[in-house]
């Protein structure tokens, strides 16, 4: 109705999406510069524009062996937990358990607290089942910390379905496994699809457990092998923007791809529709 | 018939609840409530030593200036982040949702930043705002005589002696640089909030009051900032506990800085614990960190489980 915007309007927004823009376009820019002319002066554009970086990056470092890692633990977190947590999701909605309001509270607690109070006695525990430097030293702690999180955005999507579809199936006589396989999960499998996205960004992006539990350098997830680079005495500035631009261009596609989906796990549970 | 179909179904609720259950109530607050008889023990050691040590290792923090420089900077980092991530979230919000079409175009560009890694994010900063070759450089080239020293800077601002552990007590200036980069982050979450919550007030509740002849600052201040207020506060909550708990953004971009102006809890949580070895001390910090981050989520957590039922 009032949806007209004049031309500072779009001046004013230019200036802002400039701002949030910059840092991708500037760190973009300095990736293909040549080293000398990173520290010298401010110029937007390079007048020699090579791969060097990026070659120097892949050879400094293991980066794509850090990319393999972050998938394989990330994508065996999101499925496990997603299965664990759409089991106890669908439990605490539909089924009839008392103390349901409690059991969601506790659970959603779990997912705020922070992961320093629970780090020492996990590194502990990975430590003394000879877990250190493998997937499943990543993935078990992932699981529980993502477990907390993907119930709750379930749980908040599986209230959304209504409950006469339930109860048709279950005058047809199905169990109520079946009415889970057959009725809730492909009626909540968008929102199932979105927890799963968001589980597997957080797991993708976690930093505090890679970098305690997995110190071998072929072990290492991508946030702990970017903060890598810089050394105590030198930071290699175009290795280091080069290998931003190579982790970042996943996560980019991912969110260009699902970007609908993520905003409505975001913002769900907390904002009334 | 009836009864028994109802209890298989109890039945089965407990069974697909179990596999959770377990892993939170064994990893998440058994774990919490080890980290907490840890922090009660002596093990200051590289082996364990779980002899009492009543609330020593508390003590020790509360007249430790590494600590206490931390949790000055948690504190301002806090208040200035959640400042700048509200007010830019709903300035934004409302500017897109009050004059454009493409809206989610906009928000989600605006969303982009925070799929990123808090170190992606921290590396980045850090660049930019290195005194000698960020944005400095930009100024620099404009004719700027001095230039910011960003997170490097030592200035305490408005600072006053504090009566612990020695610190100077006031706004550390470095930590705004961090704050620079985490209302980057975090803008678009306050910002996709505030436009579905803008989406969710009527127009002609807004018409209303304008017939009845309030301007838009009214409007503002009578109808919508009211309507708007459970969204903000998810937003100061989620947000919140969110930078009371911070640490991967500090660690990739500053870590504790020059005389600890960029230090926080959580830092000297995993430095104490991972390269020192002072386990009991590190538990303390965390289980302090536990109880800020608790005293603000659990009321909100018992609030709005009373507003449901």
């Amino acid at each position: 109705m009032r949806k007209k915007a004049g031309f500072p309007f779009y001046i004013f927004l230019s200036i802002f999406i400039f701002i949030t823009m910059f840092p991708f376009l500037w760190v973009f820019l300095t990736s293909l510069k040549p080293p000398g002319e990173i520290f010298s002066s401010f110029n937007w554009f390079t007048s020699n524009p090579s791969f060097n970086s990026y070659v120097s990056a892949v050879e400094t470092r293991p980066l794509f062996r850090y990319m393999l890692n972050s998938i394989v633990v990330s994508g065996l977190t999101t499925i496990i937990s997603i299965f664990v947590a759409s089991l106890a999701a669908y439990s605490v909605t539909r089924l009839p358990i008392r103390f349901k309001g409690t059991i969601l509270g506790i659970v959603l607690a779990a997912a705020m607290f922070p992961q320093i109070a629970i780090i020492s006695p996990i590194f502990n525990l990975i430590q003394s089942l000879g877990l250190r430097n493998s997937y499943m030293g990543l993935v078990i702690p992932y699981i529980t910390i993502s477990l907390p999180l993907a119930i709750w955005i379930l749980a908040t999507f599986f209230q959304k379905i209504p409950y006469e579809l339930e109860e048709s199936a279950k005058l047809d006589g199905a169990t109520p496994f079946q009415t889970y396989r057959k009725i809730i999960f492909p009626l909540a499998a968008p929102g199932v699809f979105t927890t799963a996205i968001l589980v597997f960004i957080a797991a993708w992006n976690e930093y505090l457990f890679a970098l305690t539990i997995n110190s071998d350098d072929s072990w290492r997830t991508i946030p702990v092998g970017l903060s890598l680079y810089q050394s105590q005495f030198t930071i290699p500035w175009g290795d280091i923007t080069a290998a931003t631009v190579i982790v970042t261009i996943p996560i980019v596609v991912i969110v260009l791809i699902f970007q609908r989906r993520i905003v409505a796990g975001l913002t769900s549970g907390s904002v009334k529709e | 018939m009836q009864s028994k179909g109802i209890s298989k179904d109890k039945w089965l609720a407990f069974l697909f609840l179990l596999p959770s259950i377990i892993a939170i109530a064994v990893f998440v607050y058994g774990f919490i409530s080890w980290t907490g008889y840890v922090s009660l023990t002596n093990w200051n050691t590289l082996t364990p030593d779980f002899s009492f040590a009543g609330l020593r290792n508390y003590i020790f923090l509360f007249n430790d200036y590494r600590f206490l420089s931390g949790m000055r900077n948690t504190i301002f980092f806090t208040l200035f982040f959640l400042l700048g991530v509200l007010a830019m979230g709903f300035f934004l919000a409302s500017f897109i949702d009050s004059n454009l079409k493409g809206e989610f175009f906009f928000r989600n560009i605006f969303l982009f930043p925070m799929a990123l890694s808090f170190v992606v994010t921290g590396v980045v900063w850090q660049w930019l705002l290195n005194p000698s070759t960020g944005v400095n450089l930009l100024f620099t080239m404009l004719g700027f005589e001095s230039v910011p020293q960003w997170y490097t800077s030592t200035t305490i601002a408005f600072g006053f002696p504090f009566p612990l552990g020695g610190i100077e007590f006031g706004i550390p200036v470095a930590m705004l640089a961090v704050v620079i980069a985490a209302v980057w982050q975090m803008t678009g979450f306050s910002l996709a909030m505030y436009l579905a919550g803008l989406r969710g007030i009527p127009d002609e509740v807004k018409e209303a009051a304008r017939v009845d002849g309030a301007s838009e600052f009214h409007i503002y201040r009578k109808v919508i900032f009211p309507m708007l207020m459970p969204i903000t506060v998810s937003v100061v909550i989620i947000m919140g506990h969110m930078s009371l708990k911070i640490f991967d953004l500090i660690y990739a971009m500053t870590g504790s800085g020059p005389n600890f102006v960029t230090d926080v809890p959580g830092v000297y949580m995993f430095e104490t614990t991972f390269r020192g070895n002072f386990f009991a001390q590190g538990a303390a910090i965390a289980i302090i960190m536990l109880v800020l981050v608790a005293v603000i989520i659990v009321p909100y957590l018992i609030n709005a489980r009373k507003g449901e039922s």
